[in-house]
């Protein structure tokens, strides 16, 4: 149980949420402070280094190439950018309480993305919960001491800003090889290969910025860092050791409860930090390392709202994951939107055992196959090759294949790629339910025999081939051709039941076949049946076979 | 007969697609190692890089 809990992803979120972030949080506070460092570039600092101590510890291996290709990395970067600048235009509206309460209504944003967009459902409680951040979010706004003008444009950045950091845990939510990762090591390669291009985009463009104030001597923005604030060596030695020690351990725990939770319950743990940070400036300010700060009675209303209405929806959350916890099971979080894999080693082997009778079927031939079945050939190859355990099939796949062979398989003779009698059962007794008039015609080959004994029996199967081919070429039939067995067919046909197709099919039939320069001559003799008299296809059949018969014998 | 060569055919195949995956597998850890270490290199050189001119400057 407890091995289950700390799989889900609700321990590291606990951790993150009381002492992590908090930690952070502290430091930060510690530092902007400082009056000879500057934010941003310690920032930068710290994000480099946190990616270079993750990418040391994890070393070398898998995912790596992976994770640098996959637009997710790039994405998290540019909002990690556009982010940190939002913020920054934030900082000259709002205070910084301010801005604490209102990033912690991000679950809302996180839970309404979510919704839309990875299909995850949420409930009444949930719902509850989003309230209670919208009203405290309201209440923040409404309290802010900024003229009217300006109030549009701090909501509309405060919006923003809070849909870009959702839009982040979600990206490192659907994060391919964030998914992928299977142990520790593999995790932090991750997290460390992301950071690595997020720190160089956010680093690259507060450099280009600062090169910029520079060159046309100009000051965009009192916080952007100019080229000295990243050579001073006490913002180095203070981000590289946040960055080693802090940072690296809660993107850790951020990328891991994504993937395990999901970004709507990240965002909603997060604002245990509240809790977390109240604590730990409590303890520090006793020690007369940090002032504690007075909130106002409307700051400490709005921020308790926003905390309840987080912690409605986490233990929503929580309380949806029990039954998975109690199994042992880790709940998917995104199987609404691209399916969960195959598990069950049986289901992988029926699904191995369905993909080799349709190759067969498609002469072994997986282009064609991948055609058919609109399947990626390079899946069906995979399937056909690895064993169970070595690789991944999501379950839609698997129940393409799986449908597709139950359609194919059990419809289809192998030989001549007709239907078989099993389909002609079910398609003649589905006619006959539905009260459908048709025409059923018995055909027998004639001199089918001597051709198989005299020149073996691969020249018999490409008689018998060409002759499906043949029947499936005339369109009255529909597709309707069945083979009984041996040199035995069936067409049924049912429209312009007025017309008799005796004479065509004969003709068509008698079309020469040549094999390897042998010419064969083959014709058929013709039994054809009326359904109006019957009730079932072995009566039918009988008396087609009957009339068939008398044909053979006039020929 | 037929029988025969058709599953020494596949058998074949299978043989060339193992081949053909333990080759592929060698290739990507080669690229994954490389990309690893192309990543620590860059960050690595540029915290020196940061490290050590700020502390010449901070010296100065």
């Amino acid at each position: 149980m407890s091995n289950s809990l700390f799989k889900s992803g609700w321990i590291h979120a606990l951790v993150m949420g009381l002492i992590a972030y908090p930690l952070a949080s502290i430091v930060d506070k510690l530092v902007a402070v400082n009056k000879d460092v500057n934010i941003l570039a310690f920032t930068c600092l710290m994000m480099l280094s946190s990616s270079f101590i993750l990418l040391v510890i994890a070393g070398p291996g898998k995912l790596t190439k992976e994770s640098l290709k996959t637009p997710h990395t790039w994405i998290y970067g540019i909002l990690e950018t556009v982010t940190v600048a939002v913020g920054i235009m934030i900082m000259v509206y709002i205070s910084a309480t301010e801005a604490a309460a209102l990033s912690r209504t991000t679950a809302f944003f996180a839970l309404a993305i979510s919704l839309m967009f990875l299909n995850q459902p949420t409930n009444k409680i949930e719902l509850v919960g989003s309230a209670c951040l919208i009203f405290g979010f309201i209440f923040v706004i409404n309290g802010m001491d900024i003229p009217l003008e300006t109030k549009g444009l701090v909501i509309l950045l405060v919006i923003l800003k809070n849909v870009l950091q959702a839009s982040k845990k979600i990206t490192a939510e659907v994060h391919k090889t964030n998914r992928k990762s299977k142990n520790f090591k593999e995790e932090l390669r991750v997290v460390g290969l992301v950071m690595g291009v997020t720190s160089v985009m956010v680093s690259s463009t507060f450099i280009l910025l600062a090169l910029f104030q520079n060159g046309y001597n100009l000051t965009l923005h009192e916080e952007i860092p100019t080229i000295m604030d990243f050579l001073n060596f006490k913002t180095f030695v203070l981000a590289f050791f946040s960055g080693v020690i802090l940072l690296s351990i809660n993107k850790y725990l951020e990328f891991y409860v994504s993937k395990t939770l999901g970004a709507k319950y990240l965002m909603a743990m997060a604002s245990l930090q509240l809790v977390g940070v109240y604590c730990l400036e409590l303890i520090l300010s006793n020690f007369g390392v940090l002032e504690m700060k007075q909130f106002s009675q409307e700051s400490i209303f709005a921020l308790m709202v926003i905390f309840v209405g987080n912690s409605i929806i986490a233990l929503s959350g929580f309380m949806k994951d029990i039954k998975f916890i109690k199994k042992g099971e880790v709940q998917d979080t995104l199987a609404n939107v691209d399916g969960n894999f195959v598990e069950d080693e049986e289901d992988f082997n029926v699904l191995k055992l369905n993909l080799s009778s349709l190759l067969s079927l498609y002469d072994h031939n997986s282009k064609k196959l991948s055609k058919a079945i609109d399947i990626n050939r390079v899946v069906l190859d995979n399937i056909a090759n690895y064993e169970y355990g070595e690789f991944k099939i999501e379950k839609k796949i698997a129940k393409k294949i799986n449908d597709f062979a139950s359609t194919h398989v059990s419809t289809t003779d192998q030989l001549t790629k007709a239907h078989n009698r099993y389909y002609l059962d079910h398609i003649v007794t589905s006619l006959l339910k539905n009260n459908e008039l048709f025409n059923l015609y018995y055909l027998d080959l004639n001199n089918f025999k001597p051709v198989n004994d005299k020149y073996g029996h691969e020249v018999g199967d490409y008689v018998l081939s060409e002759t499906v081919a043949k029947l499936n070429a005339l369109k009255d039939f529909n597709n309707y051709v069945f083979r009984l067995g041996g040199d035995e067919f069936v067409l049924i046909q049912i429209a312009n039941l007025e017309q008799q197709f005796e004479e065509l099919i004969m003709q068509t039939i008698e079309q020469p076949v040549e094999y390897e320069a042998i010419p064969l001559k083959i014709s058929t003799a013709i039994g054809r049946v009326h359904s109006e008299k019957y009730d079932n296809l072995e009566d039918m059949l009988k008396d087609a076979d009957s009339l068939m018969y008398d044909d053979k014998k006039k020929s | 007969m037929k029988q025969r060569s058709e599953d020494d055919r596949r058998i074949k195949k299978v043989k060339v697609a193992v081949d053909k995956r333990k080759k592929m597998r060698r290739k990507d850890d080669v690229d994954n190692a490389k990309a690893y270490y192309l990543v620590v290199g860059f960050m690595g050189s540029l915290l020196f890089m940061v490290g050590i001119s700020s502390y010449i400057l901070s010296v100065k």
